[in-house]
């Protein structure tokens, strides 16, 4: 109770010590209300007369005659209480009820600075401590209420926030990753993922980050990343921060275990921390690694089959090498100095060698060999020719050849070291191979080896065309034609080419066809407003099971009036039945047996066998073949080829 | 966009660096084989960035990126780097350089590395 009692001080006349009790009678007679008086000296409070007490004194036996004539000094009490007006409440209060009994009730004087300054009346003060009081428990009751409220909503947030915490890390735990967090003390903080736990197996939290990768990382490895964590740290540039990161090793090897690890930065208000990431990479690795196995296992085959000659040639060297080059040399009395280096040299050489062709794990025992001897030139002031000679005599060629020997016959059959310069190669097999190659090969990777593959087996048909340019340059200058080279275009087809041989060749015919009767001479050709060099173009086209050969020349084209003279003269068809042909049945007429229309029987053409044997030899694998003509523009045979049925 | 000298010590790597630099309209301002022409072109050429071999004879790529940064502390080197060992990398890095390439060169890397430096 800060408040002082300044708001409760009321005035009361005073009246000086030398009043008589009838003035003070009177005073009290004029004015009902008046509880008390103040009798003062010169500004000075020297007694107080309340009234009760006034009239008590009065109306005692002798009363009246004792005090009303004299001084009031005779009535008053002397024994007041006055309090400084800077007195406070709580004190007044205490002073106020410390009086005797019969004192209560009295005013008490306020004094400033010793002078009269008015009186607090006890009632007064008594109400006005109770409102007090009343204000004081309402705010009090406010406070409360307001500090539940509070309270509760600080639980509900606290709960809320916990709630967070919970699934958040429920998350983490369940990503399958480990992520861990530290800041520039590179103390590992106490919210880490389950998987941690298990990648670690001991409990990381608090623990110092360089300590605990001790163990898997060595000290360069250790002082490096110290190193760009500090200026992870430093540097505010998030770009700088992420170049630095990306130094730092990207696979850690942690109880056997292959792990992937990532850094990136979590910028936060107070600074920044370092998030880590481990992926266990483990069984994606052993994959990879036995799909690599795999892959070099195909191209070795590949190569076995391509490159028989180098391989074994290869093979023959080393076995000599070991065997009898090496052994000479050691009687030889060279120091064991050259001799290191000699055999180093070569087992070096071979070691390439026998990668080249694809025998890895001849390569690699080669390297192991390596290293061996590499030890031992660093003991070069000790080692002895003795020494080089058990080293050389325990080294067994058929282990280091054994793996990849396995691979070829497995491959390939036993007989593949067998028969000296050839491969013999089953076309079942040769369909294994290739369905291994797709199996095993990314899309991108797999053209490259497939085209090798099919190179040894097929052929591709662009070629095969190509091989008709002489041909029918020849025809060309015979008929005194001027045609060009044949343009190819299209896809590359690649076919078996013994399965094919016979329809290729048969080709010819439609060759012949396009220099004899199709491609006009030059001046002929002139005439009709083309260029004097005729055209013949050739177009496959892979489409899945089939593929198509487009044969075109830009020729007279096929007159069908000739072709129906001739149907008819030859009785090959009645002009009833003719006449029920379509178009292109009418041009197909000219693949029947016996047509022809030219006169003379020449060597190149004149029998109405040739395109009637293309025709024989299409249908004998299974193909067709379709026939399109427009008169004076061009003649185009299109073959459909059938692949071989698996 | 950008004017950028290319330094290492091998002809056909400084063929296909500009090759891939020049697909993202960059201007090649100049080639130099050694890390003192390098320097002596840097300062000569004042190219917006400059691409540096580690490994060269004589006077390497760090060494050379220093005088660089001696020269203009501003400037802008990214190292390229056969070996991809990291604390030589992580020695470049805190030498000045930006940033750093490996070899052998993955295009769409070369020019995302080379847009962030000069950014």
């Amino acid at each position: 109770m800060i408040e002082t009692i300044a708001k409760l001080a009321q005035a009361v006349p005073t009246f000086s010590a030398m009043e008589r009790g009838n003035t003070i009678h009177h005073y009290f007679e004029q004015n009902k209300e008046a509880e008390g008086v103040v009798i003062v000296n010169d500004e000075q409070p020297i007694g107080i007369l309340m009234r009760n007490d006034f009239y008590q004194k009065i109306g005692s036996q002798f009363g009246y005659a004792l005090y009303m004539d004299r001084d009031v000094t005779l009535l008053m009490k002397s024994d007041l209480t006055c309090v400084d007006k800077s007195c406070d409440m709580a004190k007044l209060g205490f002073i106020a009820m410390s009086r005797n009994q019969d004192s209560i009730y009295d005013f008490i004087v306020i004094l400033d600075n010793k002078n009269y300054a008015g009186v607090v009346n006890i009632r007064e003060f008594l109400i006005e401590m109770s409102k007090t009081k009343e204000r004081e428990i309402k705010l009090l009751s406010a406070q409360q209420r307001i500090l539940k409220q509070t309270h509760e909503t600080e639980k509900r947030h606290r709960i809320e926030i916990e709630q967070k915490n919970a699934a958040i890390k429920n998350l983490l735990d369940h990503a399958g990753q480990g992520f861990l967090f530290f800041g520039n003390d590179l103390l590992i903080s106490e919210e880490y993922s389950r998987e941690c736990d298990s990648i670690f197996g001991v409990s990381i939290g608090r623990q110092p980050f360089l300590e605990v990768l001790k163990r898997y990382v060595d000290t360069d490895g250790i002082r490096m990343m110290q190193n760009v964590f500090e200026n992870v740290f430093l540097s505010g540039d998030a770009t700088q921060n992420k170049v630095y990161l990306s130094i730092l090793p990207p696979e850690l090897k942690i109880h056997e275990r292959y792990i992937h690890t990532e850094y990136k930065i979590i910028p936060h208000e107070t600074g920044k921390s370092i998030m880590m990431i481990l992926t266990d990479v483990t069984q994606k690795k052993a994959l990879e690694l036995k799909t690599i196995e795999e892959k070099n296992n195909i191209k070795l085959i590949v190569r076995a089959i391509s490159s028989k000659s180098e391989i074994t040639q290869s093979i023959e060297e080393l076995q000599s090498f070991i065997k009898k080059d090496v052994l000479p040399l050691l009687d030889n009395k060279q120091s064991p100095q050259l001799i290191l280096q000699y055999v180093f040299r070569i087992v070096h050489t071979m070691k390439g060698d026998f990668a080249l062709n694809g025998l890895f794990h001849t390569s690699q025992g080669l390297h192991r060999l390596e290293d061996a001897l590499s030890e031992m030139q660093n003991r070069i002031k000790t080692i002895t020719n003795d020494e080089i000679r058990k080293f050389i005599e325990q080294i067994d060629c058929d282990q280091l050849l054994e793996k990849d020997s396995e691979i070829i016959t497995e491959a390939l059959g036993a007989q593949y070291f067998e028969n000296e310069d050839r491969v013999t190669v089953s076309r079942q097999r040769v369909a294994e191979i290739e369905n291994k190659i797709v199996a095993v090969f990314q899309k991108e990777e797999q053209t490259e080896i497939i085209k090798l593959f099919h190179s040894l087996f097929f052929i591709n048909v662009k070629d095969l065309i190509r091989d008709y340019n002489d041909y029918v340059k020849t025809l060309a200058d015979r008929f005194g034609k001027d045609i060009d080279d044949i343009i190819i275009s299209g896809d590359d087809v690649f076919i078996d080419r013994d399965r094919y041989a016979s329809f290729m060749k048969s080709l010819v015919h439609v060759f012949r066809n396009m220099a004899d009767h199709g491609i006009e001479d030059p001046d002929e050709r002139e005439g009709a407003g083309k260029s004097e060099c005729g055209e013949i173009t050739c177009e496959l086209k892979n489409e899945g099971d089939h593929f198509l050969i487009s044969l075109a020349d830009d020729g007279k084209g096929i007159d069908l009036e000739i072709i129906q003279k001739k149907a008819l003269e030859k009785q090959i068809y009645s002009a009833e039945e003719f006449a029920t042909l379509t178009r292109e049945q009418r041009l197909a007429t000219i693949f029947l047996d016996d047509f022809s229309t030219k006169n003379t029987v020449d060597l190149y053409s004149g029998r109405g066998v040739g395109l009637a044997a293309v025709n024989a030899e299409i249908s004998a694998i299974g193909g067709e073949i379709a026939i399109d003509s427009e008169l004076g523009k061009y003649t185009r045979f299109t073959f459909v080829v059938p692949y071989e049925k698996q | 966009m950008a004017k950028i000298l290319i330094v290492d010590d091998s002809a056909v790597s400084r063929k296909k660096l500009r090759k891939i630099l020049e697909t993202a309209n960059h201007e090649i301002i100049g080639e130099a084989g050694d890390g003192a022409v390098g320097l002596k072109k840097y300062q000569d050429l004042s190219p917006d960035l400059v691409t540096m071999d580690i490994t060269m004879p004589d006077v390497d790529g760090i060494t050379v990126l220093k005088n660089i940064i001696k020269v203009n502390p501003a400037a802008k080197v990214v190292m390229i780097t056969a070996l991809g060992k990291g604390s030589t990398i992580l020695e470049a890095l805190n030498a000045g350089a930006k940033n750093y390439i490996t070899k052998p060169f993955a295009n769409d890397q070369v020019i995302t590395t080379i847009a962030e430096a000069l950014a």
